[in-house]
């Protein structure tokens, strides 16, 4: 009976303790192979539509890449010098703006992507959309949409729509439906055909491309082609190949799934990092538990070497059953994903693509860590003298709690000291080498501490009778134990802690930069994918009758001094609407032609007022600017400042990004009310007041960490994983104390409350002291962006109340499975038992 | 020496008062009934402990002995028959009153692992009080520490004590909440001659001064001296009492038993 019982307690803990690793090998595959197939969709997409391009000529960005330093648009009358080229068989021009449909009750149509508006090629092969339902718009009022958004607004045929671009807002019918290639959509974004005509209007292009597609006879290759196209081009031109094209098109979208796919791998290497801890104490608890077993091991001649490599066995067998389960896992998870994130963005591969890489990483990494985690249990376990066999409760050569004192202080120190070079302008991967030293060193510490923490934190709870003393008692009695498994816990609770009182300091800060850089009574903006609107719109809000002073505000980027800077123009009369503190010279210089320009990089640069700068403008090419006046932080402002012709003159943006507008006084309401009557036909325009814009840039911000939350709480379920195995091995190794206590008159319902009461505490533990090092951390990396305008400390303390409570509730549902458990234990056999 | 009081299901008419705990018919068989493996521990036990005596009982290894104290106690059910402590038939209680019955009724001795290692000895010896969430009778508590002489070593934890400590603690325990019976298995089967002597003696004083009632499953004969009667087992079923009890007495009636 004994022997069958330890078996299967042996399976249990060798289940749970893979568990252990399973979900972050399982996370990292997961992330690796949708990072891996999403890739590989949009190349795929991208390669496809581009087929049968040869070349495409667009304008030739001032600096930067084209988004940037956006040229000068084409003229139309290089269209027809491009297709006079010998070689050429078809050339075709675009334009491409942002813009939003409205749906037929006039709601704005949403989706994954922003919503962009194009003309169709007149050319079948160059067309990179096929038309599946219905034909091509060729009226002023007629559109044609993508299958992916026909289908999420159940348009048809011959339904009356409604566009908004900066030029204002169209009504439209539906005359045609479209596939971006073989897919939909693309990557979730709503695409609407226009005539090529109606694009040029709607985007200030009459007479202009944004592009022109190019096919070739077939009888050169790409380059030649291209060279032959970029001998006829006007300057403000040039020509790429497509498949240069294609390539910086996957780029940027391989840009994103990078970010997606790092973003992921640190949360799974998280989740790895907590699993460690929990092998950890798995194989301690094991090498203790089997201490007379290893000493007699050691009595019979097996030398040390031998013990070690038979725990370190172990370990490999748990850590390769872990990070095969997790693979498998990995790729399942990526397979949902997939096909969850395929009917979101409308793409249309449904196999993921799984290279051996994606699977051999987490393999090897999982189980690494594994073997790594179980290293110093192990030799813990070989140093079992012979003598053990004899003895009872001989825990084996633990180091010593004053030694571990010594050496969790040393390593937590290192590990701050690491995390603070990080902040203070030190790579960034020793943020990530600190936060590791940072935690394990606690984790030794916490032994120390674990006693008279527990003492402090089960005070209430030592009062809910014998069961609860007990519990309190079990959770003091090994400090090691419970502070290796707190650890766990703790680690999830620190970034939980980090992350809460970073999103609170931003949403403090918004309050202040807000206050700083709006003084206005009231925000016009676009909503969502939207770059702004007309300027027609903002000269109507100025003659409003309730309205004092407004003024418009665009943005660009220019080069200056070997870097691109922002570059905000607004009306020089109402700068104080922006809040700007002008620190020497005059907002009204910039009338003239005069730039203003940010303290610091003034600073940085050595400039003054008066003195004369060289930049780059995107449309226009090199200029020398003056400054006329320098201004001090303001984050609406970006670096410089112009005046709205200024801007105009050299930028070919046509929008207004902002409005900001003060009422007369007293009218407020009335003014507001007159703004949404002028915004009434373009829904996608918001009306805030400063208050109403501060919630919603504070909402952003609950909206992110929410999400960071979320890929947290993994990290969190292996810290629940950890408290169970521990409390079912401590249940176990229990058995008799337990037969005991039934014995003399405790209930099942006390025993549950016994084991209960010590997950608790030990799970409050690891989160208070998680959620302090959290909030420190936190605390420091928000100090370290001050200069990035996040200069306030917020402590978000109903976060951090409601983290506790969630901690202790976690070890409740720890407790669940050991507590029955130990239960439902047989009070004789417990009593028996030898 | 003649068997004076014969097992008899009209235990309760000898007067409740004067009957701790007594059995009816108590049979266990370990295994199915009537199969090759089956085996069959106790068989058709009827017998009653006296209250306020000290009764042991002896047989050789596999006589039942453990099985029947472990029947008596509520820690194990009979196959069939029926067991009553202060006049409650066991059979009939759910584990929940069960355990209430071991916490309020009855007190416990164990050969070894007695007490909870994160208590301390006067937090063992209330236990069951606590656990209750009563205040133990602080004049009875105050006598029964006193008996056992434990003084300055009452705050210290099991693994501070010696054996001797221990099974001390153990025994204070088991009488502190004034239970019906005390039940205890091979109390001092783990020390040596003296502490067990001690131990013996403490017993002996439960009974004789305090007015407790103890019954003891032991294999030593000089243990067994200590007690009133000595009631014997052999294959599960009761073979003889013998009262007032000596070593020589109990070894010459044990050796008639082939045990």
């Amino acid at each position: 009976m004994a022997t069958l019982a330890s078996l299967f307690a042996r399976k249990l803990r060798l289940a749970l303790t893979a568990t252990a690793i399973v979900i972050g090998v399982a996370f990292m595959t997961g992330a690796f192979v949708l990072s891996d197939t999403l890739t590989a969709t949009f190349d795929d997409l991208f390669q496809e539509v581009n087929e049968s391009k040869d070349v495409v000529v667009v304008p030739r960005p001032a600096f930067g890449d084209a988004t940037e330093g956006t040229g000068e648009p084409i003229p139309e009358a290089t269209l027809g010098t491009v297709r006079r080229v010998p070689g050429v068989a078809a050339a075709e021009g675009s334009v491409l703006g942002l813009g939003q449909l409205l749906d037929e009750k006039g709601k704005q149509v949403t989706g994954a992507g922003p919503t962009l508006v194009g003309n169709p090629a007149e050319d079948e092969q160059l067309s990179t959309t096929t038309y599946a339902q219905g034909e091509r718009p060729t009226k002023a009022d007629q559109v044609a949409l993508d299958k992916g958004t026909a289908k999420r607004i159940d348009a048809t045929l011959g339904d009356r729509l409604a566009l908004i671009t900066p030029n204002g807002r169209v009504e439209v019918i539906v005359t045609g439906i479209f596939t971006f290639g073989s897919s939909n959509s693309l990557a979730g974004a709503t695409l609407v055909e226009v005539p090529t005509r109606q694009a040029q209007e709607l985007f200030d292009r009459v007479g202009l491309y944004d592009q022109i597609d190019v096919r070739g006879s077939g009888d050169l290759t790409q380059e030649q082609l291209r060279d032959r196209i970029a001998a006829v081009l006007p300057p403000t031109a040039q020509a790429e190949t497509a498949e240069d094209n294609a390539a910086a098109q996957s780029e940027s979208v391989g840009e994103f799934v990078g970010y997606l796919r790092i973003g992921l791998t640190g949360f799974a290497l998280v989740a790895l990092f907590v699993g460690s801890f929990i092998i950890v104490n798995t194989f301690s608890i094991l090498v203790t538990q089997r201490t007379r077993e290893l000493g007699l091991l050691r009595a019979l001649g097996a030398s040390r070497r031998q013990v070690l490599g038979s725990i370190l066995g172990e370990s490999v067998a748990v850590g390769i059953l872990g990070s095969v389960l997790g693979v498998a896992g990995g790729v399942g998870l990526a397979f949902v994903l997939n096909l969850a994130l395929g009917s979101f963005l409308g793409s249309s591969s449904a196999t993921p693509v799984v290279k051996p890489l994606a699977l051999a990483v987490p393999l090897v990494l999982g189980t690494v860590i594994t073997v790594l985690a179980a290293l110093y249990p192990g030799i813990r376990g070989s140093r079992v003298t012979p003598l053990a066999a004899m003895r009872e409760d001989e825990g084996g050569g633990d180091l010593g709690l004053a030694k571990r004192g010594i050496v969790g202080g040393i390593t937590t120190a290192a590990g701050a000291a690491l995390f603070v070079v990080a902040l203070t302008g030190g790579p960034a991967p020793l943020l990530g080498a600190g936060a590791v030293l940072l935690f394990v060193g606690l984790s030794l510490l916490l032994a120390l501490a674990a006693r008279p923490l527990v003492a402090a934190f089960g005070l209430p709870l030592s009062r809910t009778g014998a069961a609860g003393k007990l519990g309190l008692a079990n959770a003091k009695r090994n400090p090691r134990r419970t502070a290796s498994t707190a650890s766990a816990l703790m680690i999830g609770l620190a970034l939980i802690g980090g992350v809460s009182t970073f999103a609170a300091s931003v949403s403090a800060s918004i309050s202040e930069v807000i206050d700083r850089s709006v003084r206005a009574d009231l925000v016009v903006q676009p909503n969502g994918f939207s770059p702004g609107f007309g300027t027609d719109i903002t000269d109507q809000i100025a003659a409003l009758p309730a309205a004092d002073r407004s003024t418009p505000i665009r943005t660009g980027e220019i080069q200056v001094a070997g870097g691109t800077k922002s570059l905000t123009a607004l009306d020089a009369a109402d700068g104080d609407l922006l809040g700007l503190q002008v620190t020497a010279g005059s907002v009204g210089t910039i009338l003239g032609g005069q730039v203003l320009v940010d303290e610091d990089l003034a600073k940085e640069q050595g400039w003054r007022v008066d003195q004369s700068i060289d930049v780059v403008f995107a449309r226009t090419g090199p200029a020398r600017l003056r400054i006329g006046g320098i201004f001090g932080k303001n984050e609406l402002a970006g670096s410089f400042i112009s005046s709205l012709a200024t801007y105009d003159r050299n930028f070919t943006s046509n929008v207004d990004t902002v409005a900001l507008v003060n009422a007369k006084p007293g009218r407020l309401a009335e003014l507001r009310t007159q703004v949404r009557a002028v915004t009434q036909d373009n829904p996608t325009i918001k009306v805030q007041t400063r208050n109403e814009f501060q919630d919603e840039l504070r909402s952003q911000v609950d909206t992110a960490t929410q999400v960071v939350y979320v890929l947290l709480a993994l990290s969190v379920l292996i810290a629940v994983i950890g408290i169970i195995n521990t409390l079912a091995l401590s249940v176990l190794e229990r058995t008799r104390e337990l037969g005991l206590l039934r014995a003399v008159g405790m209930q099942r319902k006390q025993v549950r409350r016994m084991v209960r009461t010590e997950a608790v505490v030990v799970s409050v533990l690891g989160g208070v002291v998680g959620l302090a090092v959290g909030v420190a951390l936190g605390a420091a990396f928000v100090l370290s962006l001050a200069d990035d305008g996040i200069d306030k400390l917020g402590l978000p303390v109903g976060q951090l109340i409601a983290a506790v409570i969630f901690a202790g509730l976690a070890g409740v549902v720890a407790a669940l499975y050991p507590a029955r458990k130990a239960a439902k234990m047989d009070v004789l056999r417990a009593i028996t038992v030898e | 020496m003649a068997t004076t009081v014969h097992p008899s299901p009209a235990g309760p008419a000898l007067g409740r008062d004067a009957v701790a705990a007594w059995t009816v018919a108590a049979t266990k068989v370990y295994g199915t009934y009537g199969q090759d493996n089956a085996v069959i521990a106790l068989d058709q036990v009827s017998t009653a402990f006296g209250r306020g005596r000290f009764t042991a009982i002896m047989g050789p290894s596999g006589s039942g002995k453990s099985t029947l104290l472990h029947c008596l106690a509520g820690l194990d059910s009979l196959t069939s028959g029926q067991v009553f402590i202060a006049g409650q038939d066991l059979s009939k209680m759910s584990d929940k009153q069960l355990t209430q019955l071991r916490r309020d009724r009855i007190g416990f001795i164990f050969q070894a692992y007695n007490l909870v290692p994160t208590l301390t000895a006067l937090e063992n010896i209330v236990l069951p009080a606590s656990l209750a969430g009563r205040k133990p009778d602080k004049a009875w508590l105050d006598q029964v520490v006193e008996a056992v002489s434990l003084g300055p070593r009452l705050s210290h934890k099991p693994n501070q004590l010696s054996g001797g400590q221990q099974q001390r603690v153990a025994c204070a325990r088991a009488l502190a909440g004034r239970p019906d019976i005390v039940f205890a298995d091979e109390p001092s089967g783990n020390l040596d001659s003296r502490s067990s002597a001690e131990l013996l003696a403490f017993l002996r004083r439960a009974v004789t001064e305090l007015g407790q009632t103890i019954v003891m499953v032991t294999h030593d004969p000089t243990a067994a001296a200590y007690a009133d009667r000595v009631l014997f087992l052999a294959d599960g079923r009761v073979v003889g009492y013998l009262d007032d009890p000596t070593a020589e007495t109990i070894l010459s009636r044990m050796a008639g038993l082939g045990g």
